[in-house]
This record gives structure tokens, sequence and C-alpha cells, in this order.
């Protein structure tokens, strides 16, 4: 299985330096950084239920039907666990922080595909949360992750029994998992070039704005003070 | 013609179908991703719509958006601009979003549907609200006016509409524009008293109650010029430039004093009025009270300059404003309007059928208009090929206590039996007599109401009589503050025994849009569903509304020998949408402490609790 591969190995050693990297310069000392951790926590075992719903519409088989229901409710919890910490840091998860949700698997493709992914998910989820457990000091954190942690154990077995129970043979279990193990590092890289493009971004907006604010600043508080009357009631017609 | 009406990108998105002057599905996106107020691109809900239908996507003849996003973008802009030099990050973030995304609006929805540009229209957004009012109202001209956080630029519209050779004409008589927003200024004062904006003004609703408005006079300073009859906010005090991260500034706090912790809970409670609270607490309800009078005093204004320049006896009212009962109560009982109309989804919810419909009776030569008499139009709660008696038979319920619902773990009973029954009749009695006994019981029927209220198809329903009935409903279900109201489904026959309202204004109360006294003989019989104020947000069901609410309610009165009413909250878990379909139904159903639940003829009960 996954968790035995020498990937999965490599992967756990990488992890534990970004883990302590991330913990011991940013997460344990900044408040806001916490907040957005333990949120974004919660909206990926949010995510998993959401794509287990696009799972459990397409399976026939009663008794697994059943199974990944209770993976519904057990990934529930999970989620409900990190929102409710949120709460005892004086916050929520806001609307604003809804985003797309995009399944991993298209219609035409067999649901095994997504039993495994989300196995791959926890497997890697629980690497990162023991990692986690050791670097951060943060007590609300660590009792949140805790509890999930407690609940990922002995999942990887059951996910397998699962798989086989689906009749997907062992080599279709490698293939795809060695599939999914680049798919998430590239999804992963993306998301950080994504960050890095932001801050340069930021770089030239922010310039932009100390070129250009001085000069339309007046203009901008007028046009607030005086409205400009808007009675377009028509359509327009889009052309691109 | 065969029209789909978007409406995405801020929040609540929402997709609807129109076709020969029917809205054939009006659903948000929020059903299916379990997101609350979603505001990404419906793709979920697009499919579904289409699949609900039976329509493709080719079969789409148009694709109407709901805003202006060029005017939206040129709104941000001057805003983030005149706050210079002190806005830089909102302006470095606005730019991210916009030049990023949101104003490629139409390539996206071009390259996610795979419909041309060239047949992609869009509207502003305040006529999307009109005409979502106007066009489903029936009458044949009205004021419209719409109060909303903001659109493109405006915040707050009035419209003249009419009737005119068969097409609608929605006419903008007078808007009052960006920054000077009454939803917003509401908005902010969700924030200080430790709410989330655009979400929770409900709460800040159901507080105002527990307080007086003494600090009118500071709100008025903050919010009005010279003349106290109109609304120019001081930027000084409040920072819309940056809205979510901090409405209003530090001289604001000097003025109202520090915003409420959000993680010390009201002590309030609508089932003992006598319960003690602190000072603090109290002065937070009497801003929650300025800030509802203050709200529902420039609305009035608003509408008396409506009726001076339209003239119409006829009022139509949307935006999110327009989602606040007690204003709406204010607005009708002013009586400067003879009839009052309010879509069931007046918010941006609403938008995407707005505009949709609104295209189709401009450019349909046979379009029929209708008064809208329905709010289910979304998706339906089982699908065609689903069985749920195959879902129950394998589930092993033995471990499922283990996730309940924080704080229920191990409580929960998991000794499940479930029951089909092939009459609707029998179905009825059954379930009124779990509601005799005092059961909570989940009511999942046919398609899912457009909107925030549960109208008797996503409902959790139990007997309102019972005040630890209710308790327990909202600290085992709902995880709901208890300052906060229920609110009640009753028929014809029992709106006329428990509230003190006209026989006339029945018809109003079909959405839960308006709140209404209970006489004091009810008062009780539903004392459950009754706010600090005397007053409730009734749902007042015809038999032609919701057959199956109806025959239930009728059922429940029979067995109890009361009134044919029940308490009815929405069918969802605290900080999550109202549930859409069988699953999601049963994850709530197994997470939390509900009794029974019903979904179409099935109905599933859970033993004695451990």
């Amino acid at each position: 299985m996954y968790h035995q591969s020498l990937l999965f190995k490599l992967l756990k050693v990488y992890d534990n330096i970004v883990v302590f990297l991330f913990c011991h310069l940013i997460f344990n000392r900044n408040k806001k950084i916490r907040i957005q951790t333990i949120e974004r926590f919660g909206d990926t075992e949010d995510d998993t239920v959401w794509q287990l719903f696009w799972g459990i519409k397409r399976i026939e088989d009663k008794a697994i039907r059943a199974t990944i229901f209770q993976q519904i409710l057990e990934e529930t919890y999970h989620a409900e666990e990190f929102y409710s910490a949120l709460k005892k840091f004086g916050t929520s998860r806001s609307p604003q922080s809804s985003y797309e949700r995009r399944s991993l698997y298209t219609d035409d493709e067999p649901v095994w595909k997504l039993i495994l992914y989300c196995h791959i998910g926890e497997a890697e989820a629980e690497m990162r949360f023991r990692h986690f457990l050791k670097h951060c000091n943060d007590s609300l954190a660590k009792k949140s992750v805790g509890r999930v942690l407690a609940d990922e154990v002995g999942h990887v077995d059951s996910a397998y029994r699962l798989l086989k129970d689906m009749g997907v043979s062992d080599t279709d279990i490698k293939q795809e998992s060695r599939r999914i193990f680049w798919q998430r590092r590239m999804d992963s890289t993306i998301f950080k070039l994504k960050r890095i493009g932001g801050g340069l971004l930021g770089l030239i907006f922010s310039s932009l704005y100390f070129l250009l604010g001085p000069f339309v600043k007046r203009t901008c508080q007028k046009r607030l003070r005086q409205p400009v009357p808007l009675n377009n009631t028509d359509f327009t017609e889009v052309s691109l | 013609m065969t029209i789909l009406g978007l409406s995405f990108g801020y929040h609540d998105s929402t997709v609807s179908i129109i076709k020969d002057s029917q809205i054939l599905y009006a659903g948000a996106e929020q059903q299916y991703s379990r997101q609350k107020h979603d505001s990404s691109f419906p793709h979920s809900a697009i499919s579904h719509a289409l699949a609900e239908t039976g329509l493709q996507i080719k079969d789409i003849d148009r694709i109407v958006y709901h805003e202006n996003p060029y005017m939206k973008f040129s709104r941000v802009l001057t805003s983030a601009f005149s706050g210079f030099p002190h806005s830089r990050k909102e302006f470095v973030n606005a730019m991210k979003v916009w030049l990023g995304k949101r104003l490629w609006v139409f390539n996206d929805i071009s390259q996610n549907t795979g419909v041309a540009p060239s047949k992609i229209a869009y509207l502003n957004h305040h006529t999307s609200h009109a005409a979502q009012a106007f066009v489903t109202s029936g009458f044949d001209s009205a004021g419209c006016l719409i109060i909303d956080a903001v659109g493109d630029w405006s915040c707050t519209s009035l419209y003249k509409c009419f009737w005119e050779s068969g097409k609608p004409r929605i006419e903008k008589i007078e808007d009052v524009q960006f920054p000077n927003s009454l939803g917003l200024l509401y908005s902010s004062f969700t924030a200080y008293l430790g709410f989330q904006p655009n979400n929770d003004e409900c709460s800040v609703m159901a507080l105002a109650g527990f307080g007086n408005p003494v600090y009118l006079p500071e709100i008025e300073a903050i919010s009005c010029g010279e003349s106290l009859e109109t609304i120019d906010l001081d930027t000084d005090f409040l920072n819309f430039t940056s809205f979510y991260k901090m409405p209003y500034t530090d001289q604001f706090i000097e003025v109202f004093g520090k915003p409420r912790d959000p993680s010390e809970p009201f002590l309030f409670s609508c089932f003992d009025k006598d319960q003690p609270v602190s000072e603090e607490q109290q002065k937070y309800a009497d801003i929650a009270a300025s800030i509802q009078a203050f709200f529902e005093k420039h609305s009035l204004i608003y509408l008396k300059r409506l009726k001076q320049k339209t003239g119409f006896d006829n009022l139509c009212l949307a935006g999110g404003g327009a989602l606040n009962c007690v204003n709406n109560t204010h607005l009708k009982n002013s009586g400067i309007f003879n009839s009052i109309y309010i879509p069931p989804d007046p918010g941006d919810g609403g938008t995407s059928f707005g505009a949709a419909l609104y295209f189709e009776a401009l450019q349909s030569s046979s379009f029929t208009r209708s008064e809208m008499n329905k709010a289910y139009l979304g998706g339906h709660c089982l699908s065609k090929t689903e069985s749920l008696e195959d879902i129950l038979s394998a589930m092993e319920t033995d471990r499922f206590s283990r996730y309940a619902k924080h704080g229920f773990e191990n409580k929960v009973s998991v000794d499940w039996t479930h029951k089909t029954f092939d009459d609707q009749e029998e179905l009825s009695e059954y379930v009124a007599k779990a509601l005799v006994a005092s059961k909570i019981i989940g009511w999942v029927q046919g398609r899912n109401e457009l909107g925030p209220r549960a109208l008797g198809n996503r409902s959790i329903l139990i007997r309102p009589d019972k005040k630890d009935l209710a308790l327990r409903l909202s600290r085992e279900v709902k995880d709901r503050a208890l300052y906060r109201p229920y609110a009640l489904s009753m028929t014809e026959t029992a709106a006329s025994e428990i509230l003190d309202i006209p026989a006339s204004d029945t018809k109003n109360h079909r959405w839960m849009q308006f709140s209404a006294p209970i006489k004091s003989q009810a008062l009780q019989q539903v004392i459950s569903g009754v706010h600090v104020d005397g007053t409730t947000r009734p749902q007042v069901c015809s038999q032609k509304d919701n057959p199956n609410l109806h025959r239930l309610l009728q059922k429940y009165g029979k067995a109890s020998g009361g009134a044919e009413a029940l308490i009815n909250t929405s069918f969802n878990e605290s900080g999550y949408p109202i549930v859409q379909n069988s699953i999601d139904a049963l994850v709530v159903f197994a997470r939390t402490s509900m009794d029974c639940l019903v979904i179409g003829n099935t109905v599933i009960e859970k033993g004695q609790r451990n």
C-alpha cells in the first residue's frame, strides 16, 4: 500500500522538515496564520466530505455505499473539530472563505479512484498531523489535530480492504497511487508558485498604487461625494 | 425561448432556467457545494438544473448575468484610490481578484458552459433585483424599492415599474450610490456586534428585540448629513474599502465602545425573558435595537419618496434589505402602499431569475406574465433512480454515534428503524402522532425552496407549545443561540386563531417575510415560536402552496387537539446551508439528536437515546 512505498517514505522526511520550519518560523509566532491554518485543515476535511458525496451517488453496491456514508460522517466530524477550534480563537469560518469545488474525477471515471485518492490524502494528512503535533506549541491546535489523528489510525488497512471489496487489482492500485502522488505534488507546487506569483504581483500593484494614487485620489473622492446618475436599465450584449 | 440566468461572484451563486415565461428551476450553488453563501461559479447548480429540467446546454438560447462587472470594478477602484495612501492592501487585493478572475467573467461563463459569448447578456444589479420583484408580482404597476449592501454602484434604488403593450417597463427614478449604503451600515454593526457581515444580519434583528434604541442619535451623527433625512456616511467612522476585514474605524470604537468578543455568547433567551444579562450585553442589545430603528426609519423615508414619485398603490421590495422581516412589516403597516410583494428570495439569489425573466419578457413576443406562486424551484431530494431502501438497509448505524455532533458523541441513538408508507394520509397521521409525542422531526419532501427560508420541504418541525423541546432543538440539533426566535408554520384556519392580523393580510405571510403579533389567548399554544416582543415570523400555508405540509399541519391539529401550527426551522447544521438531498439529510440526522427523519414517504426513526 501507499504508506509503505519508497515515495511516501521520502515524502515523510521532506514533510517533517517543512512542518518544522513552518511551525517554528511562522505558525507558533503568528495568531493570524494559526487561524488560517486551522481553517484550511477544516476546509480540507470538508472538501473530502464533498468529494465523497460525489462518490456515494455513483456506487451501486449497498455495503460499499454504507462504508462511504460512514466515512462522510467521520470527515464531517473532523471538519467540525477544526471549525470549532476556530470558535475558541474568537472567530468562525467566514462565508467569504468559500472556494470553488472541483470534483477530482469526471463522471465517467470509476469511483475506486476517488476512494484511493481520499485514502492517500488521509495517509499524508496523518503524516503531516504527526509532524505538526511534534513541532507546534499551540494547545488549541494540538488538541484538535490530536483528536483527528486518533481517528485516522487504522484507516490505511480499511481503505485497502474497501478497494479489494470493490474488485480493484493490486497493479491498478499501485499505478493509480503513483499517478495520484505526482498529481498531488504538482498541485502543491502550483499552489506554492501561485503564492510566489501573488507576492510578485503584489509588488507590481503596490508600485502602481503609489504611482497613480496621488493623481487620482481627488477625482475618486469627488466621485464618491457626487454621484453620477446611472439610469441604464437595459441589457448589454457581451462582445469579446 | 430558453434562458439560463446566472448570479455569482460575490455571494449566493444561483442558477435559474426560464422557458416560455415559466421559471423551471431556481437553485443556489450552496445546496450542492455545502458552503454557505457560496459565491463561486455554479458548476454543480448548472448541471443539476439541466438534469432537473431535462434540458441540455445546447437547448439554452441565451445566458443572462445579473450585474455589470465593469461598473462594479470602477466602483472598487474608486473606493480603493479614495483612501490613498492608506488603502494599498485593499487596492492590491482588489486588483488580484479582479484582474485574475472577475473582469473576465464572460469568458469564464463561456468556457464553463460552452455557450458562445455572443449569446451572453448582462443587466445592472439593481435592475435585476427590480425585475425579480416586479415581473413576478402580478401587479400592473408598482413602485419598487431595492435596499441592498451595494450593487454595481447603487446601494438603494427606487424604480417605477409598469406594463406597456405586454412588456415590462422598469425605470430607475432615484438611486443612492456607494458609499451611502443603508445595507452596508447595518452590516458594519453586524460585524461590530461580533457577527459575520452578510450572513448574521438576522441575529442583529433578533437581538434588537431585547434592546432599546438609545444609540439612535449616535448612529445618526455618523450616518446622516445636516438633514437627518438623508444618508451621508462619515468615512472617519466607517471603512467600506476593507469591509470584510474591519468595516469600522477607531473613531467608531471611541463612540460605541469596544466591539463585542464573539467568543462570549449572548445570554438573552426567547424562552426566558427574565434571564439576567450583564450591562455590557444589554448595551450591545441596545446598539442592535438602534441600528434596527435607524434602518426602519430610513427605509420609511425612501418609501414615502417612492410613493410621492410614482403615485402607484403597489409596492415591490427586493435586495438583501428585504430579508429583514421586522422592517418589511414596518413598511407594510405604514399603509403608504396598499399592496406589497416580496419575491421568495429577495436577495442576490433571486437576481438570476429576475434578469432572465426580464430578458425573456422584453425579447419574446409570446411572453405571458404571471404571478409567482411557489418557492419550491430547486432540486429534488431523491434522484429518479435513487432508492432510499437500498441506502438504509445496508447501513451499520452502531458506529455513527462516535461521529455525532461535538458534545453529543456516544449520546445519539444508533438504533434506527424505517418504514415506507404508500398512502400520504397515513404518513401524515403517523408523523403527526410523533410530533404530539414531542419528537424532533426532519421533514424532507420534493424540490427544495429557493431562498433562505425553509418553507416545509427542507424543514425541522416540532410541536410549538413546549419550551423544553425548543430548547433541546436549539442545543442538540441546531446549535442555535437562544435569543433567536423560531418561526411558525400554520394553516389558514390556524392563522385566524393565532395571528392578530386582518384576513386580507394572510397571503403576505406565505413565505415568512413579515412578522405578525400573536393573539394573547393563543400565546401558550405557540409559545416556542414567539419572540420577546410577542411576534412571530409565520408561514401561512394553504393546501395549494404545499399540500404535504398542509396535510401534516391539519393532522397535527387533530392529533394534538390544539392549533394547526408547528415550529418550522431550516434543516441544516449551524454553519452549513440547508440540506439538499437524502444523503445530506441523513448526515444531519445521524449527527444530531433529531428523533425522526421523513424523506418522501419513508420515515426513519431512532430508538431510545443512550
